[in-house]
């Protein structure tokens, strides 16, 4: 779903020439979480749901994406959390 | 669960419904991706099962209402395997947005030649359908549309058209200065127009008055639905997280102001905390912990108008015996 509306956008932007520098993909279940022995299920069951859609995010933005960041144990609300947040974007960073 | 500050009722969602026996539109707002789609299915489905004629609709530019019920929807009203009295419909966006766009271009190409302009309208109409909101206008119209074709017993929508919603309420007193303004010059105009011709000819149709006219009409029908608190009721769907709680208020606020019906608040995707187990890593407790600390903030923000409190299933909400389980616990 969000990734279709992304590809619609990135349509807009191309026939308007605007640049793209990339793409990020947010709220990654980290692997060692999501496939340790105690996850609850949900846990899990989102996981390969993740897994299939970042294939298909792969194959259909492939090197533009720039950063996958994880997902974190709470949500993103006050300093310490974006610090986190900045931290795990630019970690992976290519460029 | 802490008993609410005030001492107005704390009505179930099913105590709300019947508590509303009129009512007829049913819309769920919240954040991206906190169930509105999931919850307007499990809704249908559920009035649906008490014996009304249910149409569940979605005029999203794109859809999910197919996707969700593993059925084909798209196009016109179809009845849901499985569930009776349930039809449900994707309304085609990009068939309606060229409808208007082609209207627009009459009007504006009508506009030119009226006001003795030379130019070609497509400049205009680039600029004028490139705004996002027409997009949205186009969604309302089709929701419009619906509503007063009047068809079935009740109208659940898949996504709230909030910004839609609260210009349009909020504005429509604005409207009607603004098209009531407009009428009277385009009469002056017209009656100058007449007084300067030395030909006598037939009076033409005038498209922009009607347009005008009729438009005016369809905002003040639709007002009187929209705040109808028997007909009407937005619930607004949050998860125990700030963002999905800050956009809920935010629209909450809006919608008191406009005097538009708020039937109640919704949070879904609650860790079932009995379901984790103690060894589970410190990233699951943490999450556990911090949604009670934000179920804390919703009793406290919104306290009474919480209608239902639903879990996070193992799996995305998908098909019809899905959307059964989630309408028997919304409507426990
Ligand atoms: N209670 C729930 N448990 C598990 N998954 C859910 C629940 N509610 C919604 N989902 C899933 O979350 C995703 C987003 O829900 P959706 O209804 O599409 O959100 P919205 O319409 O608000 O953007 C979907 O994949 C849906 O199946
Ligand atoms: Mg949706």
């Amino acid at each position: 779903m969000i990734l279709l509306d992304t590809e619609k956008a990135a349509k807009l932007f191309a026939k308007y020439d605007v640049p793209i520098s990339g793409y990020i993909v947010n709220r990654v279940i980290p692997k060692e979480i999501a496939l340790s022995e105690h996850a609850p299920n949900y846990l899990r069951n989102r996981y390969d749901m993740q897994q299939k859609y970042l294939a298909k995010i792969r194959e259909a933005f492939g090197n533009e994406v720039q950063a996958e960041v994880p997902e974190m144990e709470r949500d993103i609300a006050g300093l310490d959390m974006i610090a986190r947040m900045a931290e795990a974007m630019y970690e992976g960073e290519t460029l | 669960m802490t008993t609410p500050a005030t001492t107005q009722e704390r009505l179930s969602m099913q105590g709300f419904i019947d508590s509303k026996p009129r009512l007829k539109f049913v819309f769920f707002g919240g954040k991206g991706g906190v169930g509105k789609t999931v919850l307007a299915g499990a809704a249908a489905v559920g009035l649906a099962q008490q014996g009304k004629r249910v149409l569940l609709a979605s005029t999203n530019p794109v859809h999910s209402l197919s996707g969700m019920l593993n059925q084909d929807v798209f196009g016109k009203p179809t009845p849901v395997e499985g569930v009776e009295n349930l039809w449900a419909y994707e309304i085609d966006t990009k068939d309606t947005i060229e409808r208007s766009k082609q209207e627009i271009r009459e009007k504006i190409e009508w506009f030119l030649k009226f006001a003795d302009i030379k130019g070609r309208a497509d400049e205009f109409i680039e600029t004028a359908t490139m705004n996002p909101a027409f997009e949205e206008s186009a969604m309302f119209e089709n929701m419009l549309d619906i509503m007063f074709r009047d068809e079935y017993e009740m109208y659940v929508f898949d996504t709230a058209p909030t910004a839609n919603a609260r210009r349009l309420l909020g504005m429509s007193s604005v409207y009607a200065l603004w098209v009531n303004k407009m009428v009277q010059s385009r009469e002056e105009a017209k009656q100058m127009r007449l007084q300067l011709s030395f030909s006598k000819k037939e009076e033409e149709k005038d498209p922009l008055m009607d347009y005008l006219i009729n438009f005016r009409q369809r905002m003040e029908r639709a007002k009187e639905l929209l705040t109808d608190p028997e007909l009407t009721a937005f619930f607004f769907v949050t998860l125990p997280e700030a963002l999905p709680i800050a956009v809920i208020r935010r629209f909450i606020n809006w919608f008191e102001e406009f005097g538009i019906p708020i039937g109640g608040v919704i949070v879904n995707m609650r860790i079932d905390a009995e379901s984790v187990s103690a060894e589970a890593d410190e990233f699951v407790h943490n999450r556990v912990k911090m949604q009670a600390e934000y179920m804390e903030e919703i009793e406290k923000l919104f306290g009474p108008m919480v209608r239902s409190v639903l879990p996070l299933y193992e799996t995305e909400v998908r098909g019809v015996p899905m959307l059964k389980r989630l309408a028997g616990q919304l409507f426990a």
